[in-house]
């Protein structure tokens, strides 16, 4: 498999692990998309900020003494965004309603993490 | 040179750009182009005290400093060498200029008033062929000069956003990418 072929799968893996989750995203830290099911016209908006809200998360992390950051995350009334650093290169971004079970998106997104490193290293 | 200042001069083609030629007519005219510094700098700073905008970028006090700095910046460039070191300085001027908050207009404004300057008293004091080159050189030299202060203080700003934000270069071109349609669109109607 290519390694387009195995982002498409495993995010078609997360999504039927995880019904609740409306979208996935992997992204080069650049903020271009590399593979999505986000609508497209959505896709290259949701990629950009996505990798600019690692970076920032990242800065804040830095200037506040946090530690690495494990998640960046943006939670609104009507849903939340998960974003996780793939490596140096890349971020994972994953959208779920707000009232979803956190915890299994978040334990499935953990190892999808490692995947996209892998895939991407 | 370093790697910024390469990028930048990089981008301007190679017959614009400030060539030994037009370092061999700026020298060799020195003594003459020296002797219009006086009304250079104080040509320069009316210009920019008689602005409210440019004006406010200085402290009470500040301007026979601010001359002495142009004076300075004169006297460097007539004296040559146009060496690495000497456009690594304009670059660093950029920089500069951000933590002063004089923006790129400023510059490219009075960029503007320094070349008719220098062209109108090379036309007015030299053999026609030689003030053609003058002025050739001068434009050349507002070119680079110009290119790297003004290319600089927006690549620094970038910097500055990642060292501060996390958004580097690219990731700032890719947001900017998502919405230059629309702007352009607006911009239109
Ligand atoms: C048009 C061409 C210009 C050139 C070639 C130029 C050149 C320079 C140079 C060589 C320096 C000193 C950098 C160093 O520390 O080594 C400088 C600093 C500075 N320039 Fe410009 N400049 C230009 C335009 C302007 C304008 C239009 C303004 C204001 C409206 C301005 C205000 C300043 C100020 C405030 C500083 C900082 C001085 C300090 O704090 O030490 N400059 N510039």
């Amino acid at each position: 498999m290519t390694k387009q072929e195995q982002l498409d799968q495993l995010i078609k893996d997360l999504r039927m692990n995880v019904p609740d989750i409306t979208g996935v995203m992997v992204a080069s830290s650049d903020g271009l998309s590399i593979a999505s099911d986000f609508p497209e016209e959505e896709g290259a908006r949701i990629a950009a900020v996505g990798a600019a809200a690692s970076g920032l998360g990242n800065r804040i992390a830095q200037n506040a003494s946090l530690g690495e950051v494990s998640e960046t995350m943006v939670k609104g009334n009507d849903g939340l965004l998960l974003i996780y650093m793939t490596g140096e290169e890349g971020v994972l971004a994953i959208r779920a309603p707000a009232k979803g079970n956190l915890g299994l998106v978040r334990l499935e997104a953990s190892g999808a993490c490692e995947s996209v490193k892998k895939i991407l290293g | 040179m370093n790697e910024i200042t390469t990028k930048i001069l990089d981008q301007i083609p190679s017959n614009v750009k400030f060539s030994e030629e037009d370092a061999d007519v700026l020298i060799r005219n020195k003594d003459k182009l020296l002797e219009w510094e006086d009304g250079l700098i104080q040509g320069f700073y009316d210009s920019v005290f008689n602005h409210d905008t440019t004006r406010a970028v200085f402290t009470e006090g500040e301007r026979p400093a601010r001359e002495q700095t142009l004076r300075d910046w004169y006297q460097r460039t007539l004296n040559g060498p146009f060496d690495d070191s000497y456009w690594e300085w304009q670059t660093y001027v950029g920089l500069v200029h951000i933590k002063r908050k004089v923006n790129n207009a400023m510059v490219t404004g009075m960029w503007g008033w320094i070349a008719t300057y220098l062209s109108s008293k090379a036309l007015e004091e030299f053999p026609q062929d030689e003030a053609l080159k003058l002025v050739k050189a001068v434009h050349a030299l507002q070119a680079n000069v110009t290119a790297l202060i003004v290319e600089s203080y927006l690549k620094n700003m970038f910097v500055a956003i990642d060292k501060a934000a996390g958004l580097n270069e690219a990731l700032l071109g890719r947001l900017v990418a998502t919405e230059i349609d629309d702007m352009l669109a607006n911009a239109k109607s």
